[in-house]
C-alpha cells in the first residue's frame, strides 16, 4: 500500500517533501493514479489537495491562480487571459480537466505539457513555498530549477497579458507535437519528447534537441516549430 | 479503511485499501454500472461518476480522498426500476448499442442538462469529451438531448424521430422502435461478465514473452508454485498436445490449426509462456514474476517484405498435416521442419508454404488483363499500405468458467459462442455435451471477439483445476496480445480510357497475419472479393498472399479486408482520373455494377472452396452516388476565407456481403408460452447491434401481437440452437432469416392447433393483431392464451414450438457510398474533416435508428484508422502504443463537423422482410473518399495509413 500523509499547511508540505527522500505532491491525482504513472509505487505521496490553494482572483492588475486551480475553473474564467485559457482546454477531457490542477500539470514540465508553453510566454510570477518561507520567482526561474522541491501556491499573471497559443497534435486527446505560446514578446515552445525552450527571440525553437517519437518525426516537429513561430503575433 | 460518503443521496461507508481506486470500491459496494475500459488511463469514461458536483474519473480517486464526498453514480438516474428521461431518450435514438458505458454517459448528460437545460452543441461535446464512444457514434446524443429538451418542455414526450420508416405495411419491423434490452442496458444493469463473477473466483496471469520470436529452452516453475496460493501453472511442457485454430469461423476453417494453447516457440513479444493460476490476482503475478524461462531468440520478421525475403526467418518450420488435400510430396517437404515448431495442421489446402513463411494464398480473375491494359489510354499502378490497427472494444476480452454438474461453463463476451463450445471442447479434449457457453451482453467485439483468445485457456485451466475463474485482458494485452486488423500491402494496377471506361484491374494483396494464420485467407481475400465484385469491368485479376511475421496477432475486424482493398482500388480509381483529366464520380458511374449483371469475379472468391457466381441482386448503389453527389455538391470548389486551408472532395462506392452464403448457418425456435406469450430462442450472437430486437420484431410481425409480449434469449449454447455467429454482417440476414422461419412454422402450427381446438378449416384461419387467431369465415376469435392454455391443458395436443433454420446460395449484398469533405492547412498539416455523408442501401432496416447509429459508429472508426488509429512498434516488435492516448483513438472532437447517414430505400428479395446488412460496410468508405479529398485539395495522393499531417507535409516538400 502507497504511504500517504496529507499536509495540514504548505509548510508542512514542503518540509515533509525535503525530508522524505522519495516523495511527491499529490495535487489533483491525475498523474499519480494515472495508468503509466511517472510516479512509482514506493513514492511518498505528500497530499495537498486539501490546502486552500485553488481559486482564481484579480488583485492590484494580477490575476492570481491558485496552484490547486483545476484546468476546467481556468478554462471557464472571464478573469484569465484568454491564451491561457485557451491552453487550459489543451487537456481535451472534461473529467481529466475537472482533476487536473494547473500547479501539478506546469510542475510537472512535461514536453507535452498542456499549460507549459502559455505560463512561460506568460512571463508570470509564481508565488512558491520554500523551506525558507514563501516566496517569488519568475516562472523561468522556477522552471529552470528542475528538481525544486518547492511547492507552488499560486502563478500571478498581469491581467492585461495578450498572448496567442496553438497545439499540433494528430488530434484531440493525442499528446500535442508541438505547442507554441508567445506573449509580449516572449516565446515558448513545448515539443514532444524532445523538450521546451523559451525566450525573446521567436527562433529559440531551434535550441530544441528534437526527436522522433509517436506524434512524429524529429524533422517533422521542428518544421512545425518554425511554422507556428511565423504564425504567432509580434506586435505587441 | 472505511470512509463515509454519501452515494447516490444516502450515507455509505466505503471500505478498502486507503489507496484503492474509487471505482473498484464503488464497483464493489454494489454500483456496478461504475466500469473500467482503461485501466484507469482517464480516457474512456466508463469510471465516470459526479464527484462532488463534477464529473471525474473515479479510477483517478484514491478511496480515502472520497471522505465526506458527495458521489453520483448512474445508479443514481434510476427511480425504482425506471430509467429517467435523458437515458430513455439514447434508447429511442439508437445510442444504446453495447453500452459498456452508456450509462456513464447518461450520467453525464443528466449533469449537463441539470446545470443548463438548453445546452449547445459545443456543451453537449464537452459534457461527452471524456467520454468514448467505438460503437454508435456520437451523432444520436445530440439528438437524444434534442428529444429531452423537448420533452421537458411539454408533456414528457417527444416528437422528434429517431429515424426514418419504412414499409408502410408492417407495424414494427423498419421502425424505430428503440431496442428492447436498451433499458436494461443504459441503466447499468448486471449484465457483463464481470457482473456474473462469485467471490470464490481464482484469478489466472499470463505470463507473456518479452521476445518478438524465440525458441523456449526451458521454463523453471518451481519457486513459483512453492507460494501459497498458487493452484497450477500451465506452459508449454505440460499443455495438451492439440493443435488448433483461435479464428470463430465455420469448420473445417479456412485458418490454418498452426498453435497449441502454449507452444515451445514464441512468436510474438507478448505471446503466451504460461498462465499461473492462483487464489488472487496478487499472488498469480508475483508468481509469474518467480518463474525463470530460458529463451533462445531467433530473429524477427515484421513486414511482408522482410517476410518474403530468400532465407528470411521462418515464424513456422514445424511438420505440416492435412485433414484433407494433402499433396503428394508432404514427406519430402516435412523432411525440413523443426519440431520445436510443432505443427502446421489444415483443414483442406489453403495454397500456404511456411518454408516460405506463405500462411495462404489465392489467385485468379476474368478476362485478359494484359488486353485490358493495352486497351487503356492510361494506367497507374501504385501500392496502399494500411497499417495495424485495433478494435478497442470498450470491455476488454473477458471470461469466467466454473464447473457445474460435471459441465464446463463458460460465461463469455463472445460472437461466437458455438465456436467457443466447440474450440474449447478441442482443446480440452472432451465433448461438447460437456460445455455450456453462455454469452452474456457484450461491451464491444467490433471482429475480435469473433476470435476464441481467451476462453480456450480459461476453460483448459477450470477444466483442469477443477477451480473456478475470472479473467480479463489489460487494456495494453488488447493490443499486443489479442487480435488487429491484418496490415496490408495492395498494389492496384488499373487502366481506363478517356471516356472513363476501366479495361482492367489488377490486385495484388499482400497481407501480414503476424504469428498465427487467425483468418489469413478469408481476411486478405475480402479485400478483392467484397471489391471487384462492385465493378462492371471484364478484366480482373488478383494474387493474394499472406505472410507469417512476429507482430502482435491479427485476426477479423469490423469490414475484414474490405476497408484495406477499398483503400487501394478506389484510390487507384481517383488517382486513374485524375490522370485522365476526368471527374471520378462519373468514372465510378461509368463502371458500376447495377441489378441483375452477372458476377463471374466471385467464382474464385469462394473462401476456399469454389466461390458461387451469381447475379447483383437488390442494388441502391447508383441512388447512393447521386444522394451524396448531390448533398456535398460534387463537383463545386470550396474556398477557405484562410489561404492556408485548402478543401477537398473524395467519395468512395461501397459494398460487402450479409454473412455467407453456402457458409453460415442460422437456427431459432420461437415458443408459445402458456399464456400466449412469446419466446425467441435465437443462435444468434446480439453484440448490442439490436439483433434480438430484430428477432423479436420478426416474430412481433409474423405473430401478429405487441412486440413488449415478445422475449428473446439468445447466445446460450444449452438453450438455443446452433448458429455459426455474428461475424461477416451475418446477423440480420441469417439469425434474422432463421427467426422469421422458426416464426413461420410456429404460426402454421398455431393454425393448425386453432382449427381443431375451433372447429373450422385451418385454410380460414388468420393471425390477427394483437394476439388472435380469427376465422375469415366464422368470425369468430381465439385469443392466443385460450389456444396455448388448451394446447398445454392435461388432454392437450403439446406445447406449440416452431423450429427455424436458414441456409442459402442466395446473397443479399449492402452497397452505398459514402462522401467526404476535408480541409487541409497546408501550412501545418493539420486535417479537418467538414462534412461526411454515408448512404447506405441496407435493404429493409428492421431497426432504423439503431442502423443509422452502426453507420455513424463504423464510419468514425474508419475515420480513425484513416487518420489517427497506429499500432506502433518498436525494433524488437515491441508494441508501444498500449493505451487509448498513444494508439489515438478519435474522440467526440473528432467527429465531422456536418456528420450524415442516410438509408437509401432498398427492398431485397432474399433478406428478412427485405432486410441486408448495416454495419460492416460502413468500415469501408472513410479510407478512400478522405484519401481522394485530401488528394483534391492538395494534390497529394497519400497512400498509406494513417494519413497524417506530417504525410501530406511530406508529399508538399515542406521539409
Amino acid at each position: 500500500m502507497r504511504r500517504i500523509i496529507s499536509a495540514t499547511s504548505a509548510e508542512e508540505a514542503v518540509k515533509l517533501r525535503h525530508e522524505i527522500e522519495n516523495s511527491s505532491y499529490l495535487a489533483g491525482g491525475t498523474e499519480v493514479m494515472r495508468l503509466g504513472s511517472s510516479i512509482d509505487e514506493e513514492c511518498t505521496l505528500i497530499d495537498i489537495s486539501s490546502l486552500p490553494l485553488s481559486g482564481i482572483t484579480k488583485e492590484n492588475g494580477k490575476i492570481r491562480i491558485g496552484a490547486l486551480t483545476p484546468l476546467e475553473d481556468i478554462r471557464n474564467s472571464e478573469l484569465v487571459p484568454a491564451f491561457i485559457r485557451e491552453a487550459a482546454s489543451f487537456a481535451a477531457s472534461l473529467q481529466l480537466r475537472n482533476a487536473a490542477t494547473i500547479g501539478g500539470n506546469f510542475a510537472l514540465r512535461r514536453s507535452d505539457s498542456y499549460m507549459a508553453a502559455a505560463l512561460l510566454a506568460s512571463g508570470c510570477t509564481l508565488r512558491v513555498m520554500c523551506t525558507k518561507g514563501e516566496k517569488e520567482k519568475s516562472v523561468s526561474e522556477y522552471f529552470e530549477k528542475k528538481g525544486c522541491r518547492a511547492l507552488i501556491l499560486s502563478f500571478d499573471i498581469d491581467e492585461s497579458r495578450k498572448g496567442s497559443v496553438n497545439r499540433i497534435g494528430r488530434s484531440s486527446h493525442s499528446h500535442a507535437a508541438v505547442i507554441m505560446a508567445e506573449s509580449m514578446g516572449i516565446w515558448a515552445y513545448s515539443v514532444s519528447g524532445s523538450g521546451i525552450a523559451y525566450g525573446s527571440d521567436r527562433n529559440v525553437y531551434e535550441s530544441i534537441d528534437y526527436h522522433s517519437d509517436l506524434t512524429g518525426s524529429a524533422e517533422y516537429k521542428k518544421y512545425l516549430a518554425s511554422v507556428l513561430a511565423e504564425e504567432g503575433s509580434d506586435d505587441c | 479503511m472505511i470512509v463515509n460518503a454519501i452515494v447516490n443521496g444516502k450515507r455509505m461507508a466505503l471500505e478498502g485499501r486507503e489507496d484503492e481506486r474509487l471505482r473498484d470500491v464503488l464497483y464493489r459496494s454494489g454500483f456496478n454500472s461504475v466500469r473500467d475500459s482503461d485501466d484507469a488511463e482517464g480516457f474512456a469514461g466508463s469510471d465516470t461518476i459526479v464527484f462532488n458536483n463534477r464529473l471525474r474519473y473515479s479510477n483517478l480517486i484514491m478511496l480515502y480522498q472520497a471522505e465526506g464526498s458527495v458521489i453520483r453514480t448512474p445508479e443514481s438516474l434510476l427511480d425504482g426500476r425506471e430509467i429517467n428521461d435523458v437515458q430513455k431518450a439514447m434508447v429511442k435514438a439508437g445510442v444504446v448499442q453495447s453500452a459498456y458505458n452508456a450509462p456513464e454517459a447518461a450520467l453525464a448528460l443528466t449533469f449537463l442538462l441539470e446545470n443548463n437545460p438548453n445546452p449547445s452543441k459545443d456543451e453537449i461535446k464537452e459534457a461527452l469529451s471524456g467520454i468514448f464512444i467505438r460503437d454508435a457514434g456520437y451523432e444520436h446524443y445530440f439528438l437524444a438531448v434534442d428529444m429531452v429538451k423537448e420533452m421537458r418542455s411539454g408533456n414528457g414526450e417527444t416528437t422528434i424521430a429517431s429515424g426514418p420508416s419504412f414499409r408502410e405495411n408492417l407495424r414494427y419491423v423498419g421502425k424505430p422502435t428503440g431496442k428492447i434490452d436498451g433499458e436494461a442496458l443504459v441503466s447499468g444493469e448486471r449484465l457483463f461478465v464481470e457482473d456474473k463473477v462469485q467471490s470464490n473466483a481464482y484469478a489466472m496471469h499470463v505470463l507473456r514473452s518479452p521476445f518478438a520470436h524465440a525458441y523456449i529452452l526451458s521454463i523453471d516453475t518451481s519457486e513459483a508454485e512453492k507460494m501459497e496460493g498458487v493452484v497450477d501453472i500451465i506452459t508449454a511442457f505440460n499443455c495438451p498436445d492439440i493443435y488448433y485454430m483461435q479464428a470463430g469461423q465455420g469448420y473445417p476453417e479456412p485458418s490454418p490449426y498452426d498453435r497449441r494453447l502454449f507452444n515451445r516457440k514464441v512468436r510474438h513479444v507478448g505471446d503466451r509462456v504460461a498462465a499461473v493460476i492462483a487464489e488472487t490476482e496478487e499472488i498469480a503475478l508475483k508468481a509469474s514474476s518467480l518463474i525463470k524461462v530460458e529463451y533462445e531468440p531467433i530473429k524477427p520478421v515484421f513486414t511482408v517484405e522482410e517476410a518474403m525475403e530468400e532465407g528470411a526467418p521462418l515464424v513456422h518450420n514445424g511438420v505440416v498435416e492435412y485433414a484433407s488435400g494433402a499433396p503428394d510430396d508432404l514427406d519430402e517437404y516435412n523432411s525440413k521442419a523443426d519440431e520445436r515448431d510443432g505443427k502446421v495442421i489444415y483443414q483442406f489446402p489453403l495454397h500456404a508454404d511456411i518454408r516460405k513463411n506463405i500462411a495462404a494464398s489465392a489467385h485468379g480473375g476474368i478476362g485478359d488483363i494484359e488486353k485490358g491494359f493495352a486497351e487503356a489510354d492510361a494506367v497507374v499502378d501504385e501500392t496502399y499500405q494500411t497499417s495495424q490497427v485495433q478494435c478497442t472494444p470498450l470491455e476488454p476480452h473477458v471470461c469466467y468458467a466454473y464447473i457445474e454438474g460435471g459441465r464446463l461453463v463458460l460465461r463469455c463476451s463472445t460472437q461466437v459462442p458455438y465456436h467457443v463450445r466447440r474450440i474449447v471442447a478441442k482443446v480440452c479434449d472432451i465433448p461438447e455435451n460437456k460445455v455450456h457457453v453462455i454469452k452474456e451482453r457484450v461491451g464491444g467485439g467490433y471482429g475480435s471477439k469473433q476470435d476464441i483468445l481467451i476462453e480456450d485457456l480459461v476453460g483448459y485451466a477450470v477444466w483442469k483445476t477443477g477451480k473456478p475463474i475470472y479473467y480479463r485482458n489489460t487494456r495494453a494485452e488488447e493490443f499486443y496480445a489479442n487480435s488487429t486488423r491484418h496490415p496490408m500491402r495492395v498494389r492496384v494496377k488499373m487502366g481506363g480510357k478517356k471516356d472513363g471506361t476501366i479495361t482492367a484491374i489488377y490486385m495484388d494483396v499482400r497481407a501480414n497475419t503476424g504469428p498465427y494464420g487467425n483468418h489469413c485467407l478469408t481476411v486478405p481475400m475480402n479485400a478483392s472479393s467484397k471489391t471487384l465484385p462492385i465493378f462492371r469491368v471484364d478484366n480482373m485479376y488478383y494474387d493474394l498472399i499472406t505472410y507469417y511475421t512476429n507482430i502482435p496477432p491479427t485476426g477479423a475486424y469490423q469490414g475484414y479486408g474490405a476497408p484495406k482493398g477499398y483503400f487501394g482500388i478506389i484510390s487507384a480509381m481517383g488517382e486513374l482520373a485524375f490522370k485522365l483529366g476526368i471527374d471520378p464520380l462519373e468514372m465510378a458511374r461509368k463502371n458500376i455494377v447495377s441489378e441483375g449483371y452477372m458476377l463471374e469475379i466471385l467464382k474464385g472468391l469462394g473462401e476456399g472452396r469454389e466461390g458461387t457466381v451469381v447475379p447483383v441482386g437488390s442494388c441502391g448503389l447508383r441512388e447512393a452516388l447521386d444522394l451524396g453527389a448531390e448533398m456535398i455538391d460534387w463537383g463545386k470548389k470550396e474556398e477557405s476565407e484562410d489561404p492556408d486551408w485548402k478543401i477537398g472532395k473524395g467519395f468512395a462506392m461501397i459494398q460487402q456481403g450479409s454473412g455467407l452464403p453456402g457458409l453460415d448457418h442460422s437456427n431459432a425456435q420461437v415458443k408459445l408460452l402458456t399464456d400466449g406469450t412469446i419466446l425467441v430462442l435465437s443462435g444468434g450472437a446480439d453484440l448490442g447491434t439490436g439483433l434480438d430486437t430484430i428477432s423479436a420484431k420478426i416474430a412481433a410481425e409474423i405473430l401478429q401481437v405487441p412486440l413488449d409480449i415478445v422475449s428473446v434469449v439468445s447466445g446460450d449454447t444449452d438453450s438455443c440452437m446452433f448458429d455459426t455467429g455474428a461475424y461477416a454482417s451475418s446477423g440480420t440476414y441469417f439469425s434474422g432469416n432463421a427467426s422469421l422461419r422458426a416464426a413461420e412454422d410456429l404460426k402454421s402450427k398455431m393454425l393448425k392447433e386453432a382449427a381443431l381446438q375451433m372447429g373450422e378449416n385451418e385454410e380460414d384461419l388468420v393471425l390477427e393483431y394483437p394476439g388472435f387467431v380469427k376465422s375469415l369465415k366464422s368470425g369468430k376469435k381465439l385469443s392466443y392464451f385460450t389456444l396455448s392454455h388448451d394446447a398445454t391443458a392435461g388432454d392437450g395436443r403439446g406445447q406449440l414450438i416452431g423450429t427455424g433454420s436458414f441456409t442459402t446460395p442466395n446473397f443479399a449484398v449492402p452497397y452505398g457510398a459514402h462522401f467526404a469533405e476535408v480541409a487541409v492547412n497546408v501550412k501545418t498539416g493539420e486535417i479537418k474533416v467538414r462534412k461526411f455523408y454515408a448512404l447506405q442501401d441496407a435493404g429493409t432496416p428492421i431497426n432504423p435508428e439503431i442502423a443509422l447509429c452502426q453507420i455513424y459508429g463504423a464510419a468514425m472508426k474508419s475515420i480513425g484508422h484513416t487518420l489517427y488509429e497506429d499500432m506502433v512498434l518498436d525494433k524488437d516488435g515491441r508494441c508501444l502504443t498500449t493505451d487509448f492516448t498513444d494508439y489515438c483513438v478519435p474522440m467526440v472532437d473528432e467527429t465531422p463537423d456536418d456528420f450524415r447517414a442516410e438509408l437509401i430505400d432498398v427492398n431485397d428479395k432474399f433478406g428478412p422482410f427485405g432486410a441486408k446488412s448495416i454495419s460492416e460496410i460502413a468500415c469501408n468508405g472513410a479510407a478512400p473518399a478522405i484519401a481522394m479529398a485530401i488528394a483534391d485539395a492538395t494534390g497529394v495522393w497519400v497512400r498509406s495509413w494513417p494519413i497524417t499531417g506530417e504525410k501530406i507535409l511530406k508529399g508538399l516538400g515542406k521539409f
